[in-house]
């Protein structure tokens, strides 16, 4: 059915098929034709031990196709960049038992080997309405899409395997402490120094009756000393995991059958755990807050009898040192900025901003109004709006430009005190305007500000009967007739 | 048996149906325990059509305590207790007794043996689904109707007082109280013994025990521990459900009915079960 492609032929009777630079036959795509899912299995390990699926895995589409025999078979398709790519490919699917085929849209013709080094193409072209048609120098065979398989649950669904040597050198480590060992740990790690992350991770209630969630701690240990790992790996209630790829990590001892670094399907945000011992991977869609366990640290006061008393010398002995507070720019990078101060002619811009404002941001958000300008205060960091002069928060009640730094740089408490103003005021510190305070009682809900009145008109509402209103049940008698007890109980209506 | 099936749906729609969804419940002429086992029999084939808001007024009732979104359909025991439920309230019909008859007795111990014949649940399924029937039970009421006229007076109990005895009531000066009577005094002004009477509906209760601990705040018939509440707290998802139901109404009631019962059970195998129970108690009541 197949016949061999000759050096500088030009035509071919396959549609879809051309001819590259270097006279390969190839077409757009690049199909793998594999017997069984183990088989997909096999070539995903086989690839990914030398190779990324970086390239690929955004294009990759992965089938189970069935042909006319009602066979099942798994089908890889993807683009085919050049044929030298397509060569090795073709290497590691024959390695595991595989098929490598070149087309476009239906018709695939088996790709080039040792024997026919410039390809092949069909002697005869079959019509038929499969998905797939495929000319093999062996068979030709159509088959029709039977369903598609996700790639990153294929991968979630296959156990890790057991496998010590990954326990040497792990590099970063993910430790999985149950709730309980948590503080424990975080004191343990404390004492030895070690640094580490620390965030608390929750799970669904494992069955219908269990009320609260499932809270584990989870710890990224950069380094852990070699001296403390197998007390790590032996502890029961903790897990210890190999990061092996951004978003994942499989636990000490056991390596996942894929080499999940090639095969970049997991999201750097989240964190999948592929656990050993047959246990489900566990999966965090998002990464818990995290923080240095030293935080944790417990804080202790010396004595303090050693203080020596100093002589207090009236400041007039001193002289005059006080000096005027001024704002010099600042190298540092933009941060605590919690605010933003919108000069009049801005706030045309602002309200065409408002409208892209998230719900959280309009709530939380306060805003004061004043001759000079309006201050539009937020409650974090990642609200602030792309208006105004951005302003940072000194302390509570002092903001002052963002870029800008007070100097003497005195604490905020100090130039709070030194500015003079009254305790419910909030001071605000430009560079060409010096010092604004507004009153907190002018910060009023961004929300509330900033809605025009709407017109509206009223309806009249159906009531509806509560659907489970439960009436309270009343025991009502009714006549019972002559012989009640009639069929009860021959004893009992003698009676 | 051609009426067996008139019964089950006269039961289904007088007493089963109105226990779990309110309103008037009219029990039927009374069945004794014979005829009760025919009427289960037939009553647990019942189909599904015919139940299904009550089935979803079931799951309602079960959903507090546990996070169920289906409850077993009525088995044949429950049948029986709804059997015995209707026997129980008939022994207190004021018209069952003659001028010189006295039935009402003999139906309650017609009716204990109804109730005898029911075994414990044997899973955490029928305890719910049991659960989700009965929970109402002690909420049933009675509306007894008082007459009086310038010669004497009538009760009427569970039903309305004729009109003749309300005519012309200016003239034969007739006047009129309701009462609502629950359902552990329904015994009382009538033949039955109460402490008998209290002692069936304990058993009665005790068959469902999660609306045995549910209801352990009540003050008759006193809350006791049984072969059925005990068997459940023995099991893990049984004491979250005992939990549960305990501290649905009025825990601090229901600690002091723990602790009243609980020498019964101090020394016996049961009692590491149930002092884990009363310590739960204890630390949600804040005591």
């Amino acid at each position: 059915m197949l016949e061999r492609v000759a050096m500088h032929q030009t035509r071919l009777r396959v549609p879809g098929l051309g001819i590259d630079a270097k006279g390969v036959v190839l077409g757009s795509k690049g199909l793998v034709l594999l017997a069984s899912l183990e088989r997909l299995v096999a070539f995903l390990s086989l690839y990914t031990s030398e190779r990324s699926l970086g390239d690929l895995v955004g294009n990759l589409r992965v089938e189970v196709v069935r042909s006319k025999m009602n066979t099942r078979e798994v089908v890889l398709s993807f683009p085919a960049q050049n044929s030298e790519s397509l060569d090795l490919l073709a290497e590691v699917a024959r390695l595991a038992l595989g098929h490598t085929f070149t087309g476009s849209s239906r018709h695939f013709v088996q790709f080039r080997d040792a024997s026919a080094p410039f390809g092949f193409d069909a002697a005869e072209v079959i019509a038929a309405d499969a998905d797939y048609v495929l000319y093999h120098s062996t068979f030709t065979q159509t088959y029709v899409r039977d369903r598609d398989i996700d790639l990153t649950r294929l991968l979630l669904r296959l156990r890790p395997q057991l496998d010590p040597s990954t326990a040497r050198d792990p590099g970063p480590l993910w430790v999985l402490a149950e709730e309980g060992l948590g503080p424990a740990w975080i004191q343990y790690l404390i004492r030895s120094r070690v640094g580490a992350r620390v965030g608390l991770a929750e799970w669904p209630p494992a069955s219908a009756l269990d009320e609260a969630p499932v809270r584990r701690h989870l710890f990224h240990v950069p380094e852990l000393p070699a001296r403390m790992l197998p007390l790590a790996r032996t502890t029961p209630g903790l897990t210890v995991f190999r990061s092996v790829a951004p978003g994942a990590a499989v636990e000490l001892g056991w390596r996942h059958p894929v080499n999940l670094q090639a095969c970049p399907v997991f999201s750097g945000e989240g964190l999948v755990l592929f656990r050993g011992h047959g246990l489900d991977a566990l999966t965090l869609a998002r990464l818990p807050a995290m923080g240095e366990v030293e935080s944790f640290a417990r804080v202790s006061f010396g004595a303090g009898n050693d203080l020596q008393p100093a002589r207090v010398l009236d400041p007039r002995e001193l002289g005059q040192v006080t000096v005027p507070i001024r704002l010099a720019p600042s190298m540092e990078s933009y941060r605590d900025v919690r605010g933003s101060f919108i000069a009049p002619g801005d706030l045309p811009v602002l309200r065409k901003v408002l409208y892209g404002l998230g719900p959280s941001t309009l709530r939380q958000a306060k805003i004061a109004f004043a001759r000079e300008g309006a201050l539009l205060v937020f409650n974090a960091a990642a609200d602030t709006v792309p208006v105004g002069t951005f302003l940072r928060e000194l302390r509570p009640g002092v903001f002052v430009a963002a870029g800008f730094e007070p100097v003497p740089t005195i604490a905020p408490d100090v130039l709070f005190r030194a500015l003079g103003a009254p305790p419910e005021s909030t001071i605000v510190l430009l560079p060409d305007r010096g010092a604004i305070g507004f009153p907190n009682g002018a910060l009023v809900a961004l929300q509330d500000a900033l809605i025009e009145a709407q017109a509206w008109a009223p309806v009249d509402p159906a009531e509806i009967a509560p659907a489970l209103d439960a009436e309270v049940p009343v025991v009502e008698f009714e006549p019972l007739g002559l012989r009640p007890m009639a069929g009860v109980s021959q004893a009992a209506e003698k009676g | 048996m051609a009426g067996l099936g008139a019964d089950v749906m006269r039961l289904w729609s007088g007493v089963f149906s109105p226990l779990v969804l309110g309103g008037r419940l009219a029990p039927m002429r009374p069945i004794g325990p014979s005829r009760a086992r025919h009427i289960a029999d037939a009553g647990a084939a019942l189909a599904a059509s015919e139940r299904t808001w009550v089935d979803a007024m079931r799951v309602r009732r079960a959903r507090p305590l546990g996070r169920v979104d289906h409850v077993e359909a009525p088995d044949v025991p429950q049948w029986l207790m709804v059997a015995a439920l209707n026997d129980l309230l008939q022994s207190t019909n004021p018209k069952l007794d003659g001028m010189l008859t006295s039935r009402s007795g003999k139906l309650l111990e017609l009716t204990m043996g109804t109730i005898g014949a029911v075994c414990a649940p044997a899973s955490i399924r029928e305890v719910i689904s049991r659960h989700a029937t009965f929970a109402r039970l002690l909420e049933l009421e009675r509306v007894d109707t008082f007459v009086s006229w310038w010669a004497g007076s009538a009760s009427f109990r569970g039903c309305a007082a004729p009109a003749r005895m309300l005519a012309w009531k200016g003239l034969r000066r007739v006047g009129t109280r309701t009462d609502r009577t629950g359902m552990t005094q329904m015994c009382f002004g009538s033949r039955l013994d109460d402490a008998r009477f209290l002692e069936a509906l304990q058993r009665l209760l005790q068959l469902t025990p999660l609306t045995d601990l549910a209801t352990a705040h009540r003050e008759a018939p006193a809350f006791a521990w049984s072969r059925g509440s005990l068997g459940l707290i023995l099991t893990h998802p049984g004491h979250t459900l005992a939990s549960r139901a305990l501290r649905s109404a009025d825990p601090r009631a229901a600690l002091a009915a723990l602790h009243k019962d609980h020498p019964r059970v101090a020394g016996t195998p049961f009692e590491p079960a149930v002092r884990s129970v009363i310590d739960e108690l204890a630390a949600y009541a804040g005591r």
